[in-house]
């Protein structure tokens, strides 16, 4: 009994009083205070005054450029402002890898949805915030061109029509009486539908935003209910953010600090992990969760007939993901609840444009630059590389055999014009699209597999949805094509792990060994 | 067979938490490297920093504990008798031989034990506990600087593990290669470990002569100088000769075939020998011994017994009685008692005896 008591106090009591410390205690807490302080939302400086009794407006108005030059006679220096803009220009300035200032913009700066602009302008006017853009011969310069009501129309019944003039069943005086900030209505009936329809080329930018829940946008949803200018805030017709298919550098972007801080987690552990990894990673774990966004389109096998017809199929290939085939676009996968690619990046990318040639398959039309070396360069003490969520859009399109040089071929236009869509002959459409964009063309084409980069930024899930340590840390980990730095939980040394398992394995065979022997020998010492 | 006490409580406290944290670490540390999928990644490295930091602590006591009392010196590799020591795992094992190395409270370990401990406490541990640290503060030293490189710091932590690992299935093997399959592991528990007279025989001896030296060494004369004179040869030849003579009196009970039995004011066994485990058809001295002499006996036995132990308690010798007795398998058989009372301060303090079986 004695020997008992004594067992119990030397060995059994200390045992759990120390193991159930070691097994609760959690040392991974910021010490109070916590600040998780976010700044409060954006608040305005002004607020649009009540324009619907203002006399300028109660007009019958006839044409957008009517509205517009209503709009100016107060807001006199905004049309000047505006012009300046990208979303006027089309164009930013841009400084490149080499340091050089660059203009870059749809007409320089092919994709791999739709290519580009160039000889398919009169499409762009659906978008282009002006009235009567659609060629070479657009003014500009004239101010009254300029869409105000795209962006500022707050009823929600502006729509453009032809030429990207006012619909005609819009009310324009109804509309200039009731403007007021861009909501996401406005910002997304234009930048929902890149690459030719809903979410098609973001993945994470789509009508669903207008309404939607917590479990699709923690900051968009009808509750938080953020509009796209709380974080991609404005001045001057100035708007922050940067979508790196056309931009190269660092400046200018949108970021989750602006409201949440560096350490916004009450664990140390996740607060360091921003030294390495983007809010995006762990908080966007899935894109395109509501409607599908376009990953694969192979405009090579475009062209096939159907009883001398152009003709356009569907197919399901999985719950998520669905096959289409028109002849007019060639071959595409449109897919949703997709795992993000990720990559190393630090701000800034490496864009490929109509000049520069084709060095490598598949080309990638905008490097993100960043590695992990660059996260822990000490000349960098900023650590400007992050892992960020990349939505990774693969294609294949015309390119210039003899000048290695993606080509813009003409899509759009009247039979006859070399409009690929109408013609359906690569070589005319080439032909006449490098003709525009004033580039020469050799005469032989064919098709090279590309690839472009979508950083996901939006839709951000909920914190209980976001990735856990196991996403990454695991033997099949998310992060398995980040190469140059060990991670725990995803790495192994083959030597040594062998090395271990074997040495573990001859020492179970050398007690298997030894233990049957001593039984064997049939002694005293089993 | 006789009961040793070989480990003191801190050692017997140090090495089970040793042990236990050492495989908490090895379950979530591999857990952590990816080889399998248990608890989560998250509360895997909680509760693998929480035991590293308790072990650190551990280690401090272990190894303040090593020094204050001098004991580290029994982990320093010697060669003596080594070969010995590999011939007798390799062969002297399996026909039965005597162990070539004894187990005292002085000297625990065996060469091979001492060049492995050596190695274990003071060369991996350290080694997984620096790379341990260098690990917990990767992330740290990327956020003032450009820190150093995770992967080396990684990939030698991951490989001292698995050393670990395969010490501990050979150490816990080697456990069962005592006087008994499960005589280490006990003694690891409760302190006391079960060897064999002869074993036990050194070990009191080695103790007796460890502490005759330290007492030797504890003594000057007048000039401060370390004095011998109250040590000569006399004093430990008449030790040797008592010892000498106590187990040769064993050893010829043994041979005798009379058991030997010790029993308390209670009526509770202390001390038995093999030969009245023998008799008593057991091997395990844990069955009579801190038991009450009326256990296994049949009614009218039991009166009898308790006759011939108040008799004696009451100074009386007793020669020649016939008691019966429940083996352990059940059987009865018979016995004749001589015992006479043993004497502490010149009290009563129990009884002592020896019984003869009766031939059938």
């Amino acid at each position: 009994m004695k020997k008992f008591i004594q067992v119990l106090l030397v060995i059994v009591i200390p045992e759990i009083i120390i193991f159930s410390l070691i097994a609760t205690y959690n040392p991974d807490i910021v010490p109070m205070p916590f600040d998780n302080s976010k700044i409060q939302r954006v608040q305005r400086d002004s607020f649009p005054a009540d324009h619907s009794t203002f006399e300028e407006l109660q007009k019958d108005f006839k044409t957008g450029q009517e509205v517009t030059a209503a709009c100016l006679e107060c807001h006199t220096e905004r049309g000047k402002e505006f012009m300046k803009s990208e979303h006027w220009k089309w164009v930013k300035k841009d400084t490149s890898v080499a340091g050089k200032i660059i203009e870059l913009g749809k007409e320089n700066v092919p994709n791999n949805f739709c290519i580009g602009v160039s000889s398919n302008e009169k499409l762009c006017s659906k978008c282009h915030a002006g009235y009567g853009y659609g060629g070479k011969n657009f003014d500009f310069t004239d101010q009254n061109n300029i869409d105000c009501l795209a962006c500022h129309d707050n009823t929600g019944t502006y729509k453009k029509g032809k030429g990207g003039d006012p619909a005609p069943s819009v009310n324009l005086a109804q509309v200039a009486q009731h403007i007021g900030f861009p909501n996401k209505e406005n910002c997304g009936s234009c930048h929902y539908k890149g690459g030719g329809g809903n979410n098609v080329k973001h993945g994470d930018l789509e009508s669903a935003l207008n309404s939607c829940s917590r479990e699709v946008d923690v900051h968009m949803n009808d509750k938080a209910n953020l509009e796209c200018t709380e974080c991609h805030i404005t001045h001057n017709h100035k708007i922050s953010g940067n979508v790196y298919t056309v931009s190269t550098s660092n400046e200018n972007r949108s970021t989750c600090t602006q409201c949440h801080t560096n350490t916004p987690h009450k664990s140390k552990t996740l607060n360091n992990h921003f030294n390495q990894i983007a809010c995006q990673t762990c908080h966007i774990p899935t894109y395109a969760k509501v409607n599908t966004t376009k990953v694969f389109w192979d405009w090579s096998t475009a062209g096939k007939m159907r009883d001398g017809q152009p003709y356009h199929e569907e197919k399901e290939i999985s719950e998520d993901s669905i096959w289409e085939y028109g002849s007019k676009h060639g071959t595409g996968i449109l897919a949703k609840n997709l795992e993000p690619d990720y990559v190393w990046f630090n701000g800034n990318s490496d864009i490929h444009m109509f000049d520069d040639r084709i060095t490598e398959t598949p080309l990638v039309l905008n490097k993100l630059l960043g590695s992990y070396d660059d996260n822990i360069n000490p000349q960098n003490p900023e650590h400007p590389s992050k892992i960020y969520p990349v939505k990774i859009m693969r294609g294949k399109q015309i390119y210039d055999y003899n000048y290695k040089t993606l080509i813009q071929p003409h899509t759009f236009g009247p039979k006859g014009s070399g409009a690929y869509w109408s013609d359906f002959d690569w070589h005319t459409s080439a032909k006449t699209g490098m003709e525009k964009l004033g580039k020469p063309y050799s005469g032989k084409y064919d098709f090279v597999a590309t690839e472009s980069y979508w950083l996901l930024n939006h839709m951000v899930s909920p914190k209980e949805e976001s990735l856990t340590c196991e996403s990454c840390h695991s033997r099949n980990s998310r992060l398995t094509k980040l190469e140059g730095f060990y991670l725990p939980g995803r790495d192994k040394n083959n030597y040594i792990e062998t090395g271990g398992i074997l040495f573990i394995i001859i020492t179970v065979l050398g007690v298997i060994a030894h233990s049957t022997l001593r039984v064997l020998s049939k002694k005293k010492h089993i | 067979m006789k009961k040793v006490y070989i480990y003191r409580r801190f050692e017997r406290f140090w090495h089970w938490t040793q042990t236990l944290i050492i495989l908490a670490l090895a379950l979530t540390g591999f857990e952590i490297h990816g080889s399998f999928s248990l608890m989560g990644f998250e509360k895997a490295v909680m509760i693998h920093d929480n035991a590293a930091y308790t072990y650190m602590g551990l280690l401090l006591l272990i190894f303040f504990w090593l020094f204050i009392t001098g004991e580290w010196r029994m982990y320093m590799p010697t060669k003596k008798k080594i070969f010995e020591q590999v011939k007798y795992y390799i062969h002297g094992i399996f026909n039965d031989e005597e162990h070539p190395t004894h187990k005292t409270m002085f000297n625990k370990f065996n060469p091979l034990q001492r060049a492995t401990y050596f190695g274990l406490e003071f060369i991996i541990i350290p080694i997984m506990v620096i790379s341990g640290l260098l690990y917990i503060f990767f992330a740290e030293s990327l956020q003032y600087h450009n820190g150093y490189a995770l992967e080396p710091v990684a990939y030698i932590h991951v490989g001292g593990a698995f050393v670990l690992v395969g010490f501990i299935i050979a150490h816990v093997y080697l456990t069962t290669t005592g006087y008994k399959p499960l005589s280490a592991i006990k003694a690891m528990v409760t302190g006391w470990e079960e060897m064999s007279d002869e074993e036990a025989e050194v070990a009191v001896r080695a103790n007796i002569h460890m502490l005759m030296r330290f007492s030797q060494r504890k003594i000057m004369n007048a000039d401060g100088e370390e004095d011998n004179t109250l040590f000569d040869e006399s004093l430990s030849q008449e030790i040797d000769q008592t010892n000498a003579m106590m187990i040769d009196f064993q050893k010829k009970l043994k041979e005798s075939n009379v058991g030997y039995f010790k029993i308390d004011l209670n009526g509770n066994y202390i001390e038995v020998n093999d030969v009245w485990l023998r008799l008593y058809s057991t091997t395990n001295v844990g069955n009579p011994v801190g038991k009450h002499i009326s256990l296994n006996r049949t009614d009218e036995d039991k009166k009898a017994v308790e006759k011939i132990y108040d008799k004696i308690m009451k100074g009386n010798t007793v020669t020649g009685s016939m008691v019966g007795r429940y083996n352990t398998d059940g059987t009865v058989s018979y016995h004749t008692i001589s015992a006479s009372p043993f004497y502490k301060n010149n009290k009563v303090a129990g009884l002592e005896g020896y019984i003869i079986d009766k031939a059938n």
